[in-house]
């Protein structure tokens, strides 16, 4: 394992296993032994969304992207997240370096960080721990802590719903609102708003799991890390799952029409996969936009 | 937001030189690793490096785009621009966005 995931676990020198607070993995297969208590991934023994030189797993049960949210020194200490709950004002106040305060200004929760101060307009949802906080495929939220889930639904954001994100934090945190309009991080004390466009974030057609069919799923799994796309995005799946359909069908189907005009158009005859690999940036720009997402 | 470090880093450099108390961070490519967009009132810079993620000197393909101010999915490419320095995307994107 690389990076700072082996500073988090044990290693069996007889079975070559690795043992995490949560579950065991085979460093041969790249593959945990048991399911994911928290079914962070579209298969239950990933590890570290197959990307492992750039996420990290403390436990085993949740990856992060390594140098986001999870730090090797501190591992909670600048990870937060606020998921809103229903108003489109949200806002999340930080303290001074050490102590981190985050609080959801009439949404569903908010949580706090060792010693960190609450604003007293919070409504409800208030826990003291160590917490994280994540997404299940674009669609579900919940709150992590040490012990497993804290809070699913109270995470929960509604689609269409857009929340800006306040946030002075001290150095090095990371901040993600999932399932609603905004997912955002921060770093160095600056101020950022980040937006992303209902469509990533709705049911799109044929974005189910990636193909389970003898081979099409290494396939398809392959291709994405390949081609360096998010599995946890409907946009991925929904493309992973045409892949072999022509980007002219490709697009008739699942893409607006306004998309014809900015295609090159000898890309139209080959298949979405050809397309991809082809290394045309415009083309993968396009095809991936969610602005053209039907 | 899951991003390749290709990305992150990106923008952790770039604060050193632009203004992100100005910009939005916008994310219409949330199924590429490997993009982003950076974004002031109707100007979007489209950012990939998944051409150069291997490459020993990091490299960059970026599109300008206009972006109709009512209808964010209306915009037009002013500028493509690909395999670029670092240094030569920091200027494109200070001058283009004002930043």
């Amino acid at each position: 394992m690389l990076n700072t995931q082996g500073q988090f676990a044990e290693k069996d020198n007889e079975s070559n296993e690795t043992f995490f607070e949560l579950r065991n993995y085979d460093p041969l297969l790249g593959r945990f032994n048991t399911i994911d208590p928290y079914g962070q991934y579209f298969s239950p023994y990933l590890a570290m969304g197959n990307s492992h030189p750039n996420m990290i797993d403390p436990d085993g049960g949740f990856g992060w992207p390594f140098g986001m949210g999870y730090t090797a020194s501190n591992p909670f200490l600048g990870t937060a997240g606020v998921g809103g709950g229903g108003t489109s004002g949200l806002q999340i106040l930080g303290t001074t370096a050490g102590i981190l305060g985050v609080a959801a200004l009439g949404n569903a929760f908010a949580f706090q960080n060792a010693v960190g101060e609450l604003n007293s307009s919070v409504k409800k949802g208030v826990t003291k721990n160590k917490v994280s906080y994540s997404y299940r495929g674009n669609e579900d939220a919940w709150m992590l802590g040490r012990g497993g889930v804290i809070s699913y639904a109270d995470a929960r954001a509604s689609h269409g719903e857009k929340a800006e994100v306040l946030f002075d934090f001290a150095a090095n945190t990371v901040l993600s609102v999932f399932g609603g309009e905004v997912i955002s991080f921060v770093k160095n004390s600056l101020l950022t708003k980040s937006i992303t466009t209902p469509a990533a974030n709705g049911v799109l057609p044929r974005s189910g799991p990636i193909l389970r069919a003898m081979g099409a799923a290494s396939r398809s799994e392959m291709l994405a890390r390949k081609l360096k796309l998010n599995v946890n995005s409907p946009t991925t799946r929904q493309v992973l799952n045409s892949l072999d359909d022509t980007v002219e069908s490709f697009i008739s189907q699942f893409r607006k029409p306004s998309i014809r005009g900015e295609l090159p158009g000898e890309f139209l005859s080959r298949t979405v996969e050809e397309a991809l690999k082809s290394g045309n940036t415009t083309v993968r720009k396009l095809l991936i936009d969610s602005r053209f997402v039907k | 937001m899951e991003k390749d470090k290709t990305i992150i880093e990106l923008i952790e450099r770039l604060r050193l030189h632009i203004n992100f108390r100005l910009l939005e961070i916008v994310d219409h490519w949330e199924a590429d690793l490997c993009a982003i967009g950076l974004m002031k009132e109707n100007r979007l810079v489209y950012i990939s490096t998944f051409n150069y993620t291997e490459n020993e000197e990091l490299m960059f393909d970026f599109d300008l785009e206009i972006v109709d101010e009512n209808d964010r999915e209306k915009f037009n490419v002013v500028r493509s621009v690909r395999n670029v320095s670092e240094a030569e995307l920091v200027n494109e994107v200070k001058l283009f966005l004002d930043a």
